[in-house]
């Protein structure tokens, strides 16, 4: 079993009326509550809060893009990854990752992910997600109608600047190149490995199944909801002859604390940030038309994609308690958050678990304390799971703690 | 009169267009907007003297739409091709919203084929000052303030009752949820052909286009067009070599509906 730490880098500091104030925290966020000040501090607190979870065993660490929102304040991951590349030594490095359709041409996605994978000595994932509707159809103006069409043949385009060992042309329908030759090249072959987040799309699930990426459910709706979506998956890669955990990935917000009071002296007014301003996006900008395929409307998952991005504003807002009874929070002490987490990885059938310990306006000193608890109290006991299997989907050079690896 | 439509195949690029044929004597195509009316009283009006041939717009109905037809201009071409498979030239075209965007942009590559165009509420321009509405983001709700003026209309009782605003969860095993898929489906299919060619910004380049439509133009817009500013009838004047403008008080952007009888009136006028 592999356990990495997901940061999101949140905006940690929007006014306590935000919801009543404004109707999104995605698109049409006021630019005047971004305070650069307020950045400075958040991105570094954040990067060393991913490098503190390196240092204390979880690994991977995973950082993801996202645009015009103050949910996640990482437009280019890359920045971010990069200096982790060069912080830590041996943890994977998990870009979760670049929004491929979003780039013209798709091949400054090659050619990052490769500087990336020689700066780390080997150590990158490479996600590629097909990115939420607010970043990719509002925050970057693509067509949510093109969206995925775009999306494979920029994947056709990268796999094979990073694979073919001659210059081509590639003439596609988005993308014109009279001469394909990226340099830098990544270390790992044929390539880095390629997990992609999903939001609950069938394409996405069929498109792994076939070209061998790993499936990543980023659900903040916790392990509950989340079992519709991975047992889908599973039903789709169990008729492929697909059944090892380790091709399937899930999040989870975790935090562990001594005892039920200081559990919620502590993190209730971060995750109930989390849940009512971070996940506070106005209906309108979360499925735009043709952003999901005629096949997912009919198979009525309307509920994940509304679900991801959290409740539409007309219903109310959520405390803390809610959050654990529903699943979206996993909290308690390290024997209750181990026994809860193994259970979340059996039902789900997932080989890696991205734990997000730094969530919503959550300090500092909070997230770390956080990191540590977990990486030194929970994650020694999750490592056995998953022994009769091979994960075939973590970078060639980084350090792997389960058994089921051997490190090259 | 959705119940009168024929569905044809065109051999030469084997599209399927459905399609209205309703009436009889000189021949108006009609292209619909980016809401199809059910049933559209604008046609029975015109219909009482002419031959009314309405193609269903790219993706709507069982017409073909997609990614081979992305551009305005494969969809522009298309629909010529549509025209000459039924036989048709020396027509009036009359283009409503969305429609009126493919009416500009199949004028401009054959304007010979036609003796009058006519903009209805028209898509296709684009002014910073004016923004269209991005109803894409809007709630059914909003959306039928933003269409209609008269909110008894029966068009505008359905597009408020959508299901997409309240619908969080849908169960597939239910009698209800099939009828929700089925309108969701419905509504994702249209929106989505919609968006094909309105996303970001319903833009492609009309404007240096018009110039080639030397036939009377007319540009017929409401007044309190939530969708498309009436200040957008000018802009399509200003372009268009030959033109006249009429407005309407007290109707929004589904002028075909609200006031059907007025406007087929003013067409029939323009064209005789």
């Amino acid at each position: 079993m592999k356990l990495e730490m997901f940061h999101l880098c949140p905006y940690r500091v929007l006014p306590k009326d935000f919801r009543e104030q404004f109707r999104s925290v995605w698109v049409d966020v006021p630019s005047h509550l971004f305070d650069p000040l307020a950045a400075e501090k958040i991105y570094n607190e954040t990067l060393d809060e991913i490098k503190f979870a390196a240092e204390m065993g979880y690994d991977g660490i995973c950082v993801n893009e996202h645009h015009q929102n103050a949910y996640g304040i990482m437009p280019s991951p890359n920045l971010m990854a990069s200096v982790m590349a060069r912080e830590t030594k041996d943890v994977a490095i998990i870009v979760m990752g670049n929004s491929i359709a979003l780039y013209d041409p798709p091949i400054r996605v090659a050619e990052e992910f490769a500087m990336l994978d020689c700066i780390s000595g080997g150590r990158l994932v490479a996600g590629f997600p097909t990115g939420s509707c607010m970043d990719t159809a509002y925050g970057y103006g693509v067509s949510p109608v093109e969206l995925r069409e775009k999306y494979f043949e920029a994947e056709e385009l990268i796999f094979r600047a990073w694979e073919e060992p001659e210059i081509f042309s590639f003439n596609g329908k988005y993308t014109q190149l009279r001469y394909v030759n990226i340099w830098p090249r990544p270390i790992q072959k044929p390539r880095p490995p390629v997990w992609v987040p999903g939001a609950g799309s069938i394409e996405t699930w069929d498109s792994c199944i076939e070209k061998g990426h790993l499936y990543a459910y980023l659900s903040y709706s916790g392990f509950k909801r989340g079992k519709r979506v991975m047992d889908g998956f599973w039903e789709t890669a169990n008729k492929a002859g697909v059944d090892n955990p380790y091709q399937a990935g899930f999040l989870q917000l975790v935090c562990v604390g001594n005892s039920e009071q200081e559990l919620q002296d502590k993190w209730a007014e971060h995750a109930e940030y989390f849940y009512n301003k971070m996940l506070h996006i106005h209906p309108g900008f979360v499925d735009a038309p043709g952003y999901r395929s005629i096949k997912t409307v009919e198979a009525g998952l309307l509920a994940q994609t509304v679900s991801r991005f959290g409740t539409p504003q007309s219903t109310s807002t959520k405390t803390f308690d809610d959050l654990r009874k529903d699943g979206n929070i996993v909290a308690g002490t390290p024997s209750q958050v181990t026994e809860q987490l193994e259970q979340v990885i059996k039902d789900l059938h997932i080989g890696h678990l991205m734990i997000l310990n730094q969530f919503g306006s959550a300090p500092h000193d909070l997230a770390k304390e956080n990191i540590q608890r977990t990486a030194e109290q929970v994650l020694p006991n999750l490592r056995h799971l998953w022994p009769e299997y091979t994960d075939h989907w973590w970078p060639q050079n980084a350090i792997a703690h389960d058994h089921a690896t051997s490190v090259t | 009169m959705g119940t009168t439509s024929k569905t044809i195949q065109i051999p030469s690029s084997e599209r399927t267009v459905e399609y209205t044929d309703v009436g009889s004597g000189p021949v108006i195509v009609y292209l619909h907007g980016v809401i199809k009316s059910q049933t559209d009283p604008l046609i029975d009006e015109l219909s009482k003297s002419h031959r009314i041939v309405a193609p269903f717009l790219p993706g709507y109905g069982s017409s073909t739409g997609g990614s081979g037809l992305n551009s305005v201009h494969d969809a522009a071409l298309h629909l010529d091709e549509t025209l000459d498979h039924l036989g048709i030239s020396n027509a009036v075209l009359v283009g409503h919203s969305l429609g009126g965007l493919f009416a500009g942009e199949l004028a401009a590559v054959s304007p010979r084929l036609f003796t009058h165009i006519i903009f209805i509420s028209s898509y296709g321009l684009w002014s910073n000052d004016e923004p269209t509405m991005d109803f894409f983001t809007a709630s059914p709700k909003e959306m039928s303030k933003a269409f209609y003026s008269d909110s008894s209309l029966p068009g505008a009782i359905n597009l408020r009752q959508s299901p997409s605003e309240e619908a969080t969860e849908v169960d597939p095993n239910t009698e209800d949820g099939v009828k929700i898929i089925k309108r969701l489906v419905e509504t994702a299919k249209t929106m989505s052909s919609a968006a094909r060619y309105l996303w970001p910004i319903p833009d492609r380049g009309l404007a240096a286009r018009l110039y080639r439509i030397n036939r009377p133009s007319m540009v017929i817009w409401g007044e309190n067009d939530g969708i498309i500013p009436v200040s957008y009838a000018d802009l399509f004047a200003e372009n268009l070599p030959d033109s006249e403008k009429v407005i309407f008080p007290e109707a929004a952007h589904m002028l075909n509906e609200e006031h059907p009888q007025q406007v087929a009136h003013v067409i029939l006028d323009f064209i005789s």
